[in-house]
């Protein structure tokens, strides 16, 4: 699922300051982005909002980057970076009582949230619950289905440690979900 | 389209308009030209003056003579000890930084692979390797009589002939023995252990710093908080000053909450308000009030974050202010969301807060 298009000669451009190769980077990157930001954001945060941070960021840093094949692990690492801050300075929604509690939930957010029909919120509600770490490997190779070989580069970590995480991680999702019964067919039962 | 991951995962796909959005945002938002970045560089004239500045600030010229006299008769007498003493094994000095993995043979017996930075010294018998952040691998050629030390700030390493991996990172310094023996002493206990093939050991950092960085990287990795907890309390036994203190206590208020383990929060939460200030005392007042709301209700809840001086203030303080004021004092309940609406940080919860309003 990596944008076809050369990173490096996009990357090096954009650090010269190309806004062409700039735009193009952005292109290419931002469902990605948006995409992690949903899977891995948690209710707390809106996906929307960090992918434009997120962007925002590598964009005004993308000239300090000196391996510009190193990029999509340099943009993960920020979007994990990104996440982890906003959770936390978040984390005051996730508690708030009563009738209000409905003013700060983004479950309904701009992304597109409310179009989830109910297995989806449970798959990502299990999601939520796993360590990042296991979140992280589950999304990129059962959600957006990359190789090991992928994550690896992605997480920043040896092949197998890939493997090891996305084997805990599967079955304690399985358990979790088997607990909340969501069943192997995603039917509830 | 049973399949709960087939479903998830086109729920999550993003929209046009999404990522149109997210476009439009960012063509509105102002990117520094790498190039501005330039300006901030010292003119050469300025440089020129602080050199200037720098050779008046030398010590007295008078020193100059006695160096120079002193210099060659040091040179001397090296070379007289040196002419006098059986030939040494050779020296080792080089840097090691790479930010993609490098090998190399440091001698014949000692090969390298790294990412990351050190320095080697010692002899070819006896390397040394001070190694300060990322992952080294070693393969010492067993029964040469090779005696290889590696030190980090954390922990010692000493091997005879075997391939290990020392991997330094915010979390502390974690060996991995892979063939072979090597001994570790961590610096935090002392003591030395021996590890064999498949076996591994992580010393801790030994300031109340790196184990704040070492609780922080924890925690944003989703480790189980009684990681974070136990990194933290190290930090804290090292009675460090402010504001590292601070931050130690404000993290583990925080962890300590996110485990459940609410009552002992709420006890460390009252005693760093009692004690300090700074930046983080919002943050644990917060923490508190929440505690507070399960624990008491919303009379402690408010007392809290009445606390939290109003420029200080969040939208989600005035929103959970005003959910508590709603049926004793609906004026102040309705300031309250008037001025969560000024401080929101969203359109979405913008939108929410004026619905909200616009109810009688």
């Amino acid at each position: 699922m990596t944008p076809a298009v050369p990173i490096a000669h996009l990357v090096t451009a954009a650090r010269e300051g190309s806004l062409d190769a700039r735009a193009r980077l952005v292109e290419a990157w931002l469902p990605i982005v948006l995409r992690w930001c949903t899977c891995l954001g948690g209710p707390a945060v809106d996906p929307e909002d960090a992918a434009h941070d997120i962007l925002l960021l590598a964009l005004t840093r993308i000239d300090r980057l000196r391996d510009a094949d190193a990029f999509p692990a340099w943009l993960f690492g920020m979007t994990r970076r990104v996440l982890a801050d906003r959770r936390r300075s978040a984390w005051v929604r996730r508690w708030l009582p009563g009738p209000l509690a409905e003013l700060v939930d983004p479950a309904d957010g701009p992304a597109r949230r409310h179009e989830r029909d109910e297995t989806s919120a449970r798959v990502q509600e299990h999601l939520d619950r796993l360590p990042a770490a296991l979140r992280e490997v589950l999304v990129l190779c059962d959600v957006e289905e990359r190789t090991g070989d992928e994550a690896a580069v992605l997480l920043g970590v040896p092949l197998g440690t890939v493997k090891s995480r996305l084997r805990t991680a599967r079955a304690r999702f399985a358990q979790i979900a088997r607990a909340d019964g969501l069943g192997p067919s995603g039917e509830r039962r | 389209m049973s399949d709960p991951w087939a479903r998830y995962r086109a729920s999550v796909e993003p929209t046009e308009e999404s990522i149109e959005r997210v476009r439009a945002r960012l063509a509105a938002s102002e990117i520094p030209d790498p190039e501005l970045r330039l300006l901030a560089s010292p003119r050469p004239s300025a440089e020129a003056r602080v050199r200037a500045r720098l050779e008046r600030a030398r010590p007295p010229t008078l020193v100059r003579p006695v160096l120079l006299l002193a210099a060659p008769l040091a040179a001397a007498a090296a070379l007289f000890v040196a002419l006098a003493q059986p030939a040494p094994a050779r020296q080792l000095s080089a840097d090691l930084s790479a930010e993609t993995p490098a090998t190399f043979a440091l001698t014949a017996e000692v090969g390298l692979s790294y990412t990351g930075a050190g320095a080697v010294s010692g002899t070819e018998r006896a390397p040394v390797i001070r190694w300060q952040a990322g992952t080294l691998r070693l393969d010492i050629a067993p029964d040469r009589g090779i005696a290889l030390a590696v030190e980090t700030p954390e922990a010692h390493v000493e091997v005879v002939g075997t391939v290990f991996e020392v991997a330094r990172s915010t979390l502390g310094t974690r060996v991995d023995v892979m063939r072979g023996q090597v001994a570790v002493r961590c610096a935090d206990d002392g003591e030395r252990r021996l590890l064999s093939a498949g076996g591994s050991r992580t010393c801790l950092p030994t300031r109340a710093a790196g184990l704040l960085v070492r609780a922080r990287t924890l925690d944003e990795a989703g480790a189980p908080s009684a990681d974070v907890i136990d990194a933290l309390d190290r930090g804290l036994a090292l009675s460090p000053d402010e504001p590292l203190r601070s931050e130690l206590e404000a993290l583990r208020i925080n962890a300590l909450a996110e485990a459940g383990r609410e009552a002992e929060a709420r006890d460390a939460a009252d005693r760093f308000l009692a004690r300090a200030g700074g930046a983080r005392r919002d943050e644990v007042t917060r923490i508190a009030a929440r505690l507070a709301l399960r624990a008491e209700g919303c009379t402690a809840t408010v007392a809290l974050l009445d606390g939290i001086p109003p420029e200080q203030r969040v939208a989600s303080d005035e929103i959970a202010r005003a959910d508590c004021l709603a049926t004793t004092d609906p004026a102040k309940a309705r300031a309250a969301l008037e001025a969560a609406l000024a401080l929101s940080p969203t359109d979405a919860l913008s939108d929410r807060i004026r619905a909200r309003l616009a109810r009688p």
